[in-house]
């Protein structure tokens, strides 16, 4: 269908409303990073005071950096972790047949429709009991594995060929080599989506390590953001700015990274 | 390697056999087909002889051994399936190499193996690529291949050409008997193409119904078939399968129509009488009885294909001469000259009938059954 000018102009008109209104403050938010406080508080936007120094400022007299190390400690681990959690209970759930396999991935199911806010508190009970407060671990450890992650994986699996086993079995391969040389290979852009699923949803934590976190030396970023803002009586706006535009950043690389990996058609050519 | 089927029998439930009594010897070095309609059981036979379907009942030996319990791996085989089952992520040459290496065959024979692999198969400039940059066919080739880089003496083949289309498939045909022959394979071959398995095989088992109805060679199938079943199945076009009632001592009436001599009288009963379209002979138009009448009518190049109706309403195909001009309606004077088989009302067959009238061009190389 060709589309008349006039209508062509009023799509592209809606696009870039809709655009300005989702880019905005993002450019906003970049904008003023690079402004002096003083500007900023005045409500100069339009200053010619640009500079990267709230950039420097931030490296310099906050504990930002610490708070990257930690949150990409924190990321990695929990993304490791839960790509193999994950991929091996989707495993069993798709290769290995036992009593009651549907009546468990049910209940693996059913955890996912209570929120993480509801089972805040008796978690909080049970780390503390560990003697996991303010650590690493307390940050890792209930993430280890996700319903969510298992449930996609084995849709994944399950679109594996019957052949490809069946073919594997002729061959020879036990379960643990058919896993790691057949079902890893052929999964796996649901196990990169998976992998930046889990570290940016790691990345973006706010609530649970607010709660389990005491000190500089284990807090991530959301929450040392928030530390900026409260520490100091007069707060220095474009510092926050800037130290926000770096935390944003490793989500940024995440998206980009990934999304080379997100295309069709990886496995063409298994079976006709 | 030869095998032995002895009363092979699977049941998914108990009592609901999926299989039933499935006996056979498989000679080494030979092309066995096993052909059937879908949902025969033919496809769970092979995995049952691969050992991907735990067999319920009988014994399976390979080489004198038994082997029905043994693992997959433990029975030296090979598998070629028909959606060829290859490793998306892997090169034509990791595919190939993916059995051997499982396997842990030393570095250099794998190599040598999948080099000499990939020559027979001719696929040498495609080696590195993908399957996704592959054709049909040549995705079909990397399957043999990985069969014949093996060091295993049996090859089982599922449906192994039917994604192809036709021309590659003859041509196919014609390279893999080659290659089984070349390489002294034992072959066990699973299609539902009869034309593959006339072709192709030393022997084919017929299984239909669950259970084996023939085994023999193709020449044996085709002239001798053991019950209506595989009289149908086998040979284009399809034989005539028409209903008979003794009408004299010897002497059966087909379809209250055609009249068939018998070289020995039959008790009295109901007959069903099998006459393939080529062993019919029609009169020249305007001669004899007419006793059908021509429904359509379909060039086939060297003959023309009939299908008629006889003077009581039955069905029947015969073949004619491509010079001659027949149209819808047209009434034939039609006869038997060709052999025809008798079977029972259980469709068991009792006893050939060979060709009455003699045709200088025909020839009638059978014996009585």
């Amino acid at each position: 269908m060709m589309l008349t000018k006039t209508h062509k102009t009023l799509r592209y008109l809606v696009l870039v409303i809709m655009a300005i209104i989702i880019i905005g403050p993002f450019i906003l938010g970049f904008w003023t990073s690079l402004l002096p406080t003083a500007d900023i508080a005045k409500g100069t936007l339009f200053s010619t005071h640009i500079s990267f120094q709230n950039y420097v400022d931030a490296v310099q007299q906050t504990a930002i950096m610490r708070y990257l190390l930690n949150s990409f400690v924190i990321s990695v681990l929990t993304m490791a972790a839960q790509l193999l959690f994950c991929s091996l209970g989707a495993y069993a759930f798709v290769f290995l047949s036992f009593k009651g396999r549907d009546f468990l991935f049910y209940v693996i199911l059913a955890t996912m429709m209570l929120p993480f806010e509801a089972e805040v508190i008796p978690n909080f009970a049970t780390v503390r009991q560990l003697n996991l407060l303010n650590h690493y671990a307390v940050m890792v450890v209930p993430f280890l594995t996700s319903a969510f992650g298992i449930f996609m994986l084995r849709q994944s699996f399950r679109q594996i060929p019957p052949e490809l086993k069946e073919a594997a079995d002729v061959e020879g391969l036990n379960h643990w080599q058919f896993y790691w040389r057949v079902t890893l290979p052929y999964a796996r852009i649901s196990l990169f989506t998976l992998a930046a699923y889990s570290f940016l949803e790691s990345w973006n934590q706010y609530l649970w390590p607010m709660l389990t976190t005491f000190s500089d030396k284990f807090r991530p970023v959301q929450d040392g953001l928030r530390q900026l803002q409260s520490q100091e009586t007069f707060n220095n706006w474009g510092m926050i700015q800037a130290s926000a535009v770096i935390v944003v950043i490793p989500t940024l690389i995440v998206l980009f990274v990934g999304q080379h990996y997100f295309k069709d058609g990886l496995n063409e050519g298994a079976t006709k | 390697m030869s095998i032995e089927l002895n009363a092979l029998g699977k049941a998914y439930t108990a009592d609901n056999w999926v299989l039933q009594n499935v006996t056979a010897h498989i000679e080494s070095g030979e092309f066995f087909a096993i052909v059937g309609p879908s949902g025969c059981g033919k496809s769970t036979l092979l995995r049952m002889i691969a050992g991907l379907i735990p067999i319920s009942t009988g014994e399976l030996q390979i080489d004198g051994k038994v082997a029905t319990d043994l693992p997959p791996k433990d029975r030296q085989l090979t598998m070629v399936f028909q959606s060829y089952a290859l490793f998306p992520f892997l090169s034509v040459t990791d595919n190939v190499a993916f059995g051997l290496k499982a396997r842990k065959f030393p570095a250099k024979e794998i190599e040598e193996r999948v080099t000499k692999a990939i020559k027979l198969v001719n696929l040498e400039e495609f080696k590195d690529r993908r399957p996704r940059d592959l054709s049909g066919g040549q995705r079909q080739r990397v399957a043999l291949a990985r069969a014949i880089a093996s060091d295993a003496k049996i090859c089982l083949m599922d449906e192994p050409l039917s994604n192809l289309d036709a021309q590659l498939r003859i041509k196919m045909r014609t390279e893999l008997r080659n290659l089984q022959q070349e390489l002294g394979l034992t072959v066990i071959y699973v299609t539902h193409d009869q034309v593959e398995a006339m072709t192709m095989a030393d022997h084919i088992m017929v299984l239909h119904d669950h259970k084996i109805q023939q085994i023999g060679t193709p020449l044996d199938i085709y002239n001798r078939p053991a019950n209506t079943f595989v009289a149908s199945f086998f040979g284009t076009p399809r034989m005539n399968l028409l209903p008979a009632r003794v009408t004299a001592d010897r002497e059966l009436t087909l379809a209250d129509t055609l009249k068939l001599a018998l070289p020995k009288p039959l008790p009295v009963a109901d007959y069903i009488v099998g006459i393939r379209p080529t062993s019919l002979y029609l009169l020249p138009q305007g001669e004899g009885e007419p006793n059908a009448q021509v429904k359509t009518v379909e060039y086939l190049g060297a003959q023309i294909l009939l299908e008629a109706e006889l003077s009581d309403g039955t069905p029947i195909e015969l073949t004619a001469d491509p010079d001659d001009v027949y149209r819808t309606g047209d009434w034939l004077s039609v006869g038997v000259d060709g052999n025809a088989y008798v079977f029972d009302h259980a469709g068991e067959v009792q006893f050939m009938v060979e060709g009455g009238r003699q045709h200088a061009s025909r020839s009638h190389a059978s014996a009585q059954a």
